[in-house]
Order: C-alpha cells, then sequence, then structure tokens
C-alpha cells in the first residue's frame, strides 16, 4: 500500500517529513541544541515503531473485513 | 589480496554498512517471546536480514567495479549466478519460516519505514 | 526559557495556536521584524521529541497566514530570558532580512525518491543478470537526475542530496525545492508525472511548507 493509496499513512508522511525538517533546517540561533544527534534518531527509531504498529494495524483490520 | 579484503575498500561502503548495521541493531525484537516458534522465526528473520544485507552491499560493490572495468568477464559471470543462487536460497528460507520481503527490508531514513 | 519558533517580515495579528506544552505564543518586534517565541519550562526531553517538534512545526506553518515571508528557526535551543532573545533579534536584523528577501513569495516542497521492492529478476546467465542489474540502476540513476534538473528549473533554489555510488540504495533522491507559490501547481505536475512513468520507484512529494531548508544566519 503507497502512502497517497492510504489518507492515514499520507498523513504520517507528511507529519514525519515536517519532524525532519524541524529537526534538521532552520535557522540556529547559538549552536547549543539541546538534542544530540543520537537522540534524534531515537526520535526516528521511535517513529519507525510506531509507523510499523500502525501499518501492521491496518492491515489487520483489512484482512478482519 | 582476497576477494572478500577487497571488497571492503571504499570508505562510502563503511557509511553505508554502518548504517544499515545501525538499524539491524533496532530491529532486534524488543520482547522476549516464550513460544520456541517465535523465536526460531525472529532468529531467522534477523539472519535473513543480515545476509540481505550482505547481498545488497556485494551486488552494489560489484556493479560499480563492472561499471569501472575492473572485473574481468569470469568474474561477471560467477558473480551473477551467484547472487541470483543466492535469491533462490533465501526465498526457500523465506517460505520455510513464513517470512515476506517485508520482513527484510531495512528502513532507511524517517520515511522509509512506511514504504 | 524562551523557545524561538520563527522570525517574521511584517506580522499581522498572532495565529490562534498554541505553543509548545500548551504555552502562549507571543512575539518581539523591532522595525518590522518579529521573533515569535513561547516560554518553556524546561529544555526538550527525547521522550516529547515528536510532540514538541509537530507542535513547533504547527506554529511555523500556521505563521505563513499571518505575515508577509516566514523564516523558521530550529528546534533544540533555548534562550535564557528576554534580554537574551532581544539581543538575538536586534543582532539578526540584517540576516534576516536578506533572509526575507531570499525566500519572499516562495514555499517549499520537499520531493523524496525510493526504489521499490527488490525484484530479482531470474536470468539466463550470470553475466546477463549482471548487465540489467547495471542497466536498471544506471536508468534509475539518470532519471532521478533529470528529475532534480527539471525541478531545479521551476525553482528559485535547490537543495537535493542524490548519491551517484548509491547502488542497491533505496533512496535515490531527497530533495528541498523553493518555488514561487505560482509555480507550485508545475512542480507538481512535474513529480505526479514522473511517478506515474516510473511505477517502480516510490516518490513522496510533501508541503508546501515554510522555507526551512533555504534559511542560513549570518556568517
Amino acid at each position: 500500500m503507497t502512502a497517497v493509496e492510504s489518507p492515514a499513512l499520507a498523513e504520517q508522511v507528511t507529519l514525519l517529513d515536517l519532524v525532519d525538517r524541524v529537526l534538521n533546517t532552520g535557522v540556529v540561533l547559538t549552536g547549543d541544541l539541546t538534542l544530540a544527534v543520537a537522540d534524534v534518531d531515537l526520535v526516528y527509531v521511535g517513529l519507525r515503531l510506531l509507523l510499523a504498529s500502525m501499518s501492521t494495524l491496518e492491515s489487520s483490520a483489512e484482512r478482519a473485513a | 589480496m582476497k576477494t572478500t579484503d577487497r571488497l571492503l575498500t571504499g570508505a562510502g561502503d563503511l557509511e553505508f554498512v554502518s548504517r544499515r548495521l545501525e538499524r539491524v541493531e533496532n530491529a532486534f525484537p524488543r520482547r522476549v517471546s516464550a513460544d520456541p516458534e517465535k523465536v526460531e522465526q525472529g532468529l531467522a528473520q534477523l539472519v535473513l536480514t543480515l545476509i540481505e544485507l550482505l547481498r545488497q552491499l556485494m551486488e552494489r560493490q560489484a556493479l560499480r567495479r563492472m561499471e569501472d572495468g575492473t572485473l574481468s568477464d569470469e568474474q561477471i559471470e560467477r558473480l551473477g549466478l551467484t547472487f541470483m543462487r543466492l535469491a533462490d536460497r533465501m526465498d526457500e528460507l523465506k517460505a520455510t519460516f513464513g517470512l515476506r520481503d517485508e520482513d527484510l527490508n531495512l528502513e532507511l531514513g524517517p520515511l522509509g519505514s512506511l514504504l | 526559557m524562551i523557545h524561538v519558533y520563527a522570525f517574521t517580515e511584517s506580522l499581522r495579528d498572532l495565529p490562534q495556536i498554541d505553543g509548545l506544552a500548551g504555552a502562549r505564543i507571543e512575539r518581539l518586534r523591532i522595525d518590522e521584524v518579529d521573533a515569535v517565541f513561547s516560554r518553556a519550562a524546561g529544555r526538550p526531553s527525547v521522550a516529547t521529541v515528536r510532540r514538541d517538534a509537530l507542535a513547533h512545526g504547527a506554529v511555523v506553518e500556521a505563521l505563513r497566514e499571518c505575515s508577509a515571508v516566514v523564516v523558521p528557526v530550529r528546534f533544540g535551543e533555548l534562550l535564557p530570558d528576554d534580554a537574551a532573545l532581544n539581543a538575538s533579534l536586534r543582532e539578526r536584523l540584517d540576516s534576516m532580512r536578506d533572509n526575507f528577501d531570499r525566500v519572499r513569495d516562495c514555499v517549499e516542497i520537499g520531493v523524496r525518491v525510493y526504489d521499490g521492492e527488490t525484484v530479482i529478476e531470474r536470468s539466463r546467465s550470470g553475466t546477463d543478470y549482471m548487465r540489467r542489474r547495471a542497466r536498471c540502476e544506471s536508468e534509475r540513476r539518470e532519471a532521478v537526475e533529470d528529475l532534480n534538473r527539471r525541478l531545479g528549473t521551476l525553482s528559485r533554489d535547490t537543495r537535493a542530496r542524490t548519491d551517484p555510488n548509491a547502488v542497491a540504495e533505496r533512496e535515490r533522491l531527497v530533495g528541498a525545492y523553493l518555488v514561487q507559490a505560482d509555480q507550485v501547481d508545475a512542480v507538481r505536475a512535474v513529480v505526479d508525472a514522473f511517478a506515474a512513468e516510473h511505477q517502480d520507484l516510490t516518490i513522496v512529494c510533501t508541503g508546501p511548507w515554510a522555507p526551512f531548508s533555504f534559511v542560513e544566519q549570518a556568517a
């Protein structure tokens, strides 16, 4: 299933892209970013687990329907 | 130098491998299952994922060497056969353990998990 | 402590939206430039990063409706107090004006191209297999470079990553394009046409966003 076919996934993709932008781009004021790179990766891992479980839920729901 | 020594010489490849390995680490199941079948499947998934990672790395290297013209015709033929045979073996193992292609794909980047 | 969302030009009213952890958004104005901020209880934690980052992004996006130009600030920093905010804004006035001019009337469109599922095509011989793989890779590489070029001609600026060495790498292109508002439809059309023509690739097109990737700090 592609992002386009599922509105829920499309929304998650969009939100993820926004988070990616907010964390990695934009004006830097002090250079003292409170999040280390490793922490940012944790965000991605957390998101990945969330989204993996989301798509599992969706496909289970489909099979049940 | 043995073939295996030559395979990991580009700095870009180390980056490629280390990024993929990080994701393998993240793919370790977080809950330990008491069900032996699930444990077996989990291990199979991990092993096959690593093999798939190596296969992609090696194929990437081989294709680059082929483009550079530093592979003999015999090497190209042998490598191609090896990649295809490896894929056959993996299909058999995937079927045995009830694993799909998606189970072996290590996501790249923040959006990879969705694709 | 002060959390800053963006600098804006000619901000009218603040948007009706909460900041991080429900904090009220506030503004500090010098001349035509506003720093939009909220007060934070403490430093962001990993546990709340996703929620906070989204809240930060939501404020930045809402500001697009309320001002002439928005220059986003990166998430993750805090200024100690109002005096520091004042000083920061004052010393950045010229730099922000340069930024405003650079991105005026433009939005950011994000385009990512990934390989679809890896399909191993069996061939008669090892050589045939390798040749077909090599051809597939170079065709994809060229197609993606061509896409990036075409999008570039429709954009005022481009920040794109295509790795020509990324054989068997699923991520083919990660691009941000600074596009004038009246060119957004044309950009979308190019992306849609590319997606239709390359069913074996997955294309993700997001936006319009504020110009996150195109703002610079003073040297």
